[in-house]
């Protein structure tokens, strides 16, 4: 209840508070997982007199509005940028509640962080209708020779069965081990009780079901345009039924497109390439995105279960000796470490190739991904 | 007005005077776990000192500490509550040896629990308390550390969820227990796992890194006051850059602990005096075989580094 002594503090928290509302709308937009709690308990903070002080503000606002590391991270340039416009900038300690007043909306501000972000228009992929090909053509024909959108679907669907099968095996051997369980006396003594105690049904316990991890880092460079979507596709779906799975894309930049199941929709996926793609056309940076991966990421995501696959043609911006110690890092940390090379398919067997020659004795497995006969042999890897 | 932040200064010194150097984010994150009642998820790599937080906060104020450790397979059983079976049976058996001691032998009696019975061995008296049930109805309001929840499985966030939100526990053959005090709920993870989100918005959320040189120090001496000044600088300085290298197991502030510990107890004061002691200590640092041979392949971490 206000009174009338605090009336001006009052308005003040209004104005706070509306600014508040603008934030949390931003963050949203920035994919935040802020729901009603999470404001409510930002929006307690504020009233109880944090909004004097911006570090105290900050801080607090931050352990209310983030749910995840990578929230944590953005965190601090987002508040940063859309708190700025509130207040004076040589006022570092303070809000002046006279001072909100005159900023603009906090809709400027998000503007511009939405004008951060690159439009995928330029991007769709246009496909020309030149008829239908059979499976077993198809499965032998290289990605960048598939133009008919109708055998586009038929492969898209074909990496979906893919993704499917690898899950269906890797269930069976689950289901293989939970032949002689272990004996649970404990739950065997509770379904003990409603006979009085003579045990005549025994309990076992539940194997624990171990799913592969797998870490994709995709090439969605210019040069791997051809082939970025149905690698995308098939990531997509490699994460949905093994959901201890993590994407990340690189192009000049490295990004994170996925975890496990929180964000497998296809529009999904392509927000967050659109959101990312003003580095298309800058060329591929992959040892810096390999060091970005291996400072920031690897050691959330990476361990000594999982795979790390990579798609991509290994065309970098800077010379290969600069990524073979990013490689090197990567393979010490994994399990196994998988390079797909879509251009494969177009060299000879044994042909020089001097960018990915220096990087083969760290890779377990170097393999094309050009067709889909290729992806089904990678699925055997995968199963390993 | 500033009441939150003097109360958020006082537990950062409070802390500080028990030996744990929590910076000003974490010290606001506790304080808002506090005034909001809400349950705080720590994330962070290992050995950064999220578990030492709960111990600290139930040290400062004087609150007993009750412990979930984590595993896969973790069900409500070990969790919230169980039955005490053995007692059951007994209970039931004791039953039905008075009904012939009564000459008044039923086989169907004997085999089957009365309702009578089933209630009696159904209640408080065979309740066995596992640690969310024991926070919920400790008499004194307790620190719940929920440790290293993402080893568990999804399904046992599920469990969690009413704890987390309502503070409260269904048994379904007893009712609802409500908490007599609201325990200050720490869950700490390691991101082995990714959590759900459904677990994340039940919580305040805090994300602790591995320390900077200055508050690694800090950190050192205010644990280990013996140790001198030279020798402190070095092992920050060496972990720092060690932290810097690719490593499979990357050293945390309770390695760094470890072997400061381990060169004071070798009578080690400074580094550049006794080289040596590096690898003899370096078992307190690295972990693993690879790791091993990463270190002493390259003995100086500048080279390690590079």
């Amino acid at each position: 209840m206000r009174t009338t002594e605090s009336l001006s503090n009052a308005i003040h928290q209004d104005v706070v508070l509306e600014r508040l509302v603008g934030f949390i709308d931003l963050l949203r937009d920035e994919n935040f997982l802020c729901d009603t709690t999470s404001s409510l308990s930002a929006t307690e903070v504020l009233t109880a007199g944090y909004v004097e002080h911006r570090l105290y503000m900050k801080e607090s606002l931050r352990t209310c509005l983030c749910h995840n590391r990578s929230e944590w991270r953005r965190f601090d340039d987002l508040f940063d940028f859309y708190w700025r416009s509130v207040k004076p900038a040589d006022d570092e300690d303070t809000v002046s509640p006279s001072s909100s007043n005159n900023q603009p909306p906090e809709d400027a501000a998000r503007n511009r962080m939405i004008g951060f972000s690159a439009s995928s228009d330029e991007q769709d992929l246009d496909q020309n209708i030149t008829g239908a090909g059979d499976f077993k053509t198809l499965s032998l024909a290289d990605f960048r020779f598939v133009f008919d959108q109708h055998q586009m679907q038929a492969i898209e669907d074909l990496i979906d069965s893919l993704a499917k099968q690898l899950r269906r095996q890797r269930r069976r051997r689950l289901k293989s081990t939970r032949k002689g369980g272990h004996l649970d006396m404990r739950r065997s003594q509770q379904k003990a009780l409603s006979t009085a105690g003579t045990l005549r049904e025994l309990a076992y316990r539940k194997p624990i079901k171990r799913l592969p991890s797998f870490v994709l880092l995709l090439d969605v460079s210019q040069s791997m345009e051809v082939y970025s979507k149905l690698f995308l596709r098939f990531t997509r779906q490699l994460m949905s039924e093994f959901d201890r799975s993590t994407a990340y894309a690189f192009n000049t930049q490295l990004f994170e497109l996925g975890k496990g199941s929180t964000r497998l929709r296809e529009q999904d996926f392509e927000n967050a390439m659109n959101q990312y793609s003003k580095g298309w056309l800058g060329g591929t940076r992959i040892a810096d995105s390999f060091k970005t991966f291996n400072h920031d990421f690897s050691r959330h995501t990476v361990d000594s279960t999982s795979t790390v696959v990579v798609f991509s043609d290994g065309y970098d911006t800077a010379k290969p000796e600069r990524l073979i110690p990013e490689v090197d890092a990567l393979k010490r940390k994994a399990k196994r470490l998988i390079w797909i090379n879509p251009l494969l398919g177009r060299f000879a067997e044994n042909e020089p190739d001097p960018r990915m020659d220096c990087l083969k004795p760290y890779l377990d497995v170097y393999c094309s991904g050009h067709n889909l006969q290729a992806l089904e042999k990678l699925a055997t890897h995968l199963l390993r | 007005m500033h009441t939150h932040i003097d109360a958020q200064a006082q537990l950062q010194k409070n802390l500080k005077a028990i030996g744990y150097v929590a910076n000003p984010s974490l010290a606001a994150s506790l304080h808002l776990m506090d005034v909001l009642q809400k349950p705080l998820l720590i994330e962070g790599e290992a050995g950064v000192g999220k578990t030492e937080v709960a111990k600290a906060l139930a040290e400062i104020h004087q609150a007993p500490l009750i412990r979930l450790q984590c595993y896969e397979g973790l069900d409500a059983q070990h969790a919230l509550y169980d039955w005490d079976y053995k007692r059951q049976l007994l209970a039931i058996q004791m039953s039905n040896a008075r009904h012939i001691d009564d000459k008044r032998p039923n086989a169907i009696a004997a085999e089957q629990p009365s309702s009578h019975l089933k209630s009696a061995v159904y209640s408080e008296d065979f309740l066995l308390q596992r640690p969310l049930l024991a926070a919920i109805r400790s008499p004194k309001r307790a620190v719940l550390l929920i440790d290293e929840v993402d080893r568990a499985d999804e399904e046992f966030e599920a469990l969690l969820l009413e704890v987390l939100s309502d503070f409260q526990i269904s048994i379904p053959e007893l009712g609802t227990f409500n908490a007599i005090h609201k325990p200050w709920v720490i869950l700490t993870s390691n991101a082995v796992r990714e959590l759900s989100d459904a677990l994340r918005r039940r919580c305040l959320y805090h994300y602790v890194d591995y320390p900077s040189a200055a508050a690694e120090l800090n950190i050192i001496k205010a644990r280990l006051p013996d140790i001198t000044n030279t020798l402190a600088h070095q092992v920050v300085e060496y972990v720092q850059r060690l932290r810097q290298s690719h490593l499979r197991k990357t050293p945390g502030v309770a390695e760094s602990l470890d072997w400061s510990a381990a060169l004071m107890g070798l009578g080690v004061n400074d580094l550049t005096s006794s080289p040596e002691a590096i690898e003899t200590t370096l078992a307190c640092l690295i972990k693993t075989r690879q790791d091993q041979e990463l270190v002493t392949r390259t003995p100086q971490v500048d080279d390690a580094h590079d």
